[in-house]
């Protein structure tokens, strides 16, 4: 079933331009319709984007262009975003753009405002050919479309949806639970809890690097065939999997516990599993090494390098809101030594008082090949 | 001044990354009240720190249903710790180590079916008593001490040895002691934490770093033994 984008842009050419890609690229025509609509049409009037009941919206940021009449829209696209976010609470939106015009991170003082938005796209990239972004937004059509069309709108049926294993039912509670008492939702709270939550921070599920790290091995071994053939079941495939994968950390481990001895149990698992593993394929298993020291296997990952880091060799960097129930958010004393993107002041006190002498320690990566 | 630092350094025990989950909500209270107490001292000479073992800072329970608890009395003088005097219990709620039916009086197991634990062990860290009727190492442990009755603990008073010396021990030192033996494996990310290890230092300096240079001190003498030289 194809879904039904609205893109919404002042200007025509653009407007033809995307017509025309989205009509000429496989991936593109094999899963979308595309609607347009010029901006100044919106005024005061949902009733044509109504009858087409669209899946998916696609947002231009800039309206400085005037229509026939002369007139220009006088919003940006993102207060066009939050209107649209009121009538249309149970589609997502995604604000279409260019780098050149819109950078989220010079924009910060915009983060409120564009929570109404699901997703930003730039144009550039989108069609290019190893670009997953349209494989990114059939899935947000399509599974926004799951939430708006499911009958029982009720906290089990989420949990049959994102087909949470028994034992993180109760974890997934903890964490900031939409409100669902009157066995109603709207898909845009669900989603933005699902994505913008449970995908995005690790600890109840884990990305590759995060997985790999938690069993001790490299990121590599992780996602080589034989491994992922033995951790298929911890794999996420609820709603809004991400194409790169999730996985579930409890599934993880419980996998891991069932091939590990008893007294690998009593290891840590990095430590348990990995010996584990060597005595089930007969051969060693690459383990995670910590970017800092060479030491295997390394059980943490750095914030900014996301690269395996011993723990010891960390501290807390708080750039986020996460809940505190997910994996504290940690920096590597190489990421303090090394990266531009390093900021002190999203340490917390005791992490402050010891920068100096982090920066002044000897450097353990010489002579490893951590790199 | 010691006490400034010494309270700022008590309330990271209050943030849930550190022990703030491993405390009592009422303990996180008392510990909160005395370190306001303990910053109210800061402009004076002579300071005091103290967790009244009636009212003590209370581990939760752990997986074999035991409890820690810890009490002190600290006092020190501008930049320097004078007197560091700490309690630490062990309470259990479990029935198969709190009475032995049939061995132990009926009077205990009623008791302690009542309270619904016990004390099975409690060991002071104290600094030697000017008044010891036997020699006493400068600092040391004692295992016992004087109970209350709700601990339904018996310790003989006439037994108060042995005395093994020990260097002197805060709350933030019990602290990594409780959770290195109450809570080995769910500790074991906090305690690598460069931040957790870099507080614990703090602690070892302001009070134990003058016992320990004694030890390496006493322990090259030929003069006497190190328990010798703690004695005099």
């Amino acid at each position: 079933m194809k879904s039904k984008i609205v893109y919404i842009d002042d200007n025509p050419q653009e407007l033809e331009k995307y017509k025309a890609k989205f009509a000429s690229d496989n991936r593109a025509s094999e899963n979308f319709h595309l609607y347009t609509f010029s901006a100044p049409e919106l005024k005061g009037d949902f009733n044509r984007i109504n009858e087409i009941m669209p899946d998916i919206f696609l947002v231009d940021y800039n309206f400085d262009i005037p229509d026939a009449d002369n007139n220009v829209i006088g919003v940006t696209g993102i207060t066009l975003g939050i209107q649209l976010r009121q009538v249309y609470p149970e589609v997502p939106i995604v604000l279409f753009t260019r780098k050149s015009v819109f950078n989220p991170k010079k924009a910060y003082q915009l983060k409120e405002t564009l929570s109404a938005f699901d997703e930003i796209v730039y144009k550039q990239d989108l069609f290019q050919a190893d670009s997953a972004l349209l494989e990114k937004l059939t899935v947000l059509a399509k599974d926004y479309r799951t939430l708006r069309n499911q009958e029982s709108k009720s906290w089990t049926s989420l949990l049959k949806l994102i087909q949470s294993p028994p034992n993180d039912t109760l974890l997934l509670e903890q964490v900031n639970r939409p409100d669902v008492s009157r066995h109603n939702w709207s898909a845009n709270t669900i989603a933005k809890w699902l994505r913008n939550t449970i995908l995005k921070f690790p600890g109840i599920v884990y990305d590759s690097i995060h997985a790999a790290t938690f069993l001790g091995i490299s990121r590599e071994a992780f996602l080589s065939d034989e491994f992922q053939a033995t951790f298929s079941k911890a794999k996420y495939s609820g709603l809004f999997a991400p194409s790169e994968g999730r996985w579930w950390r409890s599934q993880l481990q419980r996998i891991a516990y069932s091939i590990m001895s008893k007294k690998e149990k009593d290891l840590p698992l990095g430590i348990g599993f990995t010996s584990a593993w060597g005595r089930k394929s007969e051969k060693p298993i690459e383990k995670a090494k910590c970017i800092y020291s060479g030491e295997e296997p390394a059980d943490w990952v750095c914030e900014i390098l996301n690269q395996p880091v011993m723990l010891k060799y960390t501290l807390a960097y708080n750039t986020d809101q996460r809940p505190s129930i997910m994996d504290e958010s940690r920096v590597s004393f190489k990421a303090i030594r090394t990266s531009n993107e390093f900021d002190p002041k999203n340490l917390d006190p005791l992490g402050k008082e010891l920068i100096s002498t982090i920066r002044s320690m000897a450097d353990l990566t010489e002579g490893t090949n951590a790199e | 001044m010691l006490s400034e630092r010494y309270a700022r350094d008590l309330t990271f025990l209050l943030d849930p990354k550190y022990l703030g989950n491993y405390f009592s909500a009422v303990s996180k209270q008392t510990l909160r009240n005395q370190i306001e107490a303990l910053r109210d001292q800061r402009k004076k000479d002579k300071w005091h720190f103290v967790i009244n073992k009636a009212q003590p800072l209370t581990f939760i329970e752990n997986e074999d249903k035991l409890q820690a608890d810890i009490s002190c009395q600290i006092s020190g003088t501008r930049d320097d710790t004078q007197e560091v005097r700490t309690l630490l219990r062990i309470w259990s709620s479990d029935p198969t180590l709190c009475y032995r039916t049939g061995i132990d009086a009926t009077q205990v197991g009623n008791q302690f079916r009542q309270t619904g634990k016990r004390v099975l062990i409690r060991i002071h860290f104290e600094p030697r008593r000017p008044t010891a009727r036997i020699p006493e190492p400068t600092h040391h442990f004692q295992i016992g001490g004087v109970p209350d009755v709700s601990e339904i603990c018996w310790w003989p008073k006439q037994i108060d040895v042995p005395r093994l010396y020990y260097p002197p021990m805060d709350v933030i030192l019990l602290s990594e002691l409780v959770l290195v033996n109450l809570f080995p494996r769910r500790s074991s990310n906090l305690r690598k934490k460069p931040e957790w290890t870099a507080l614990i230092r703090k602690s070892q300096n302001y009070f134990q770093q003058t016992f320990c240079s004694n030890y390496y001190s006493f322990f090259s003498s030929e003069q006497d033994t190190v328990l010798g030289n703690f004695l005099l």
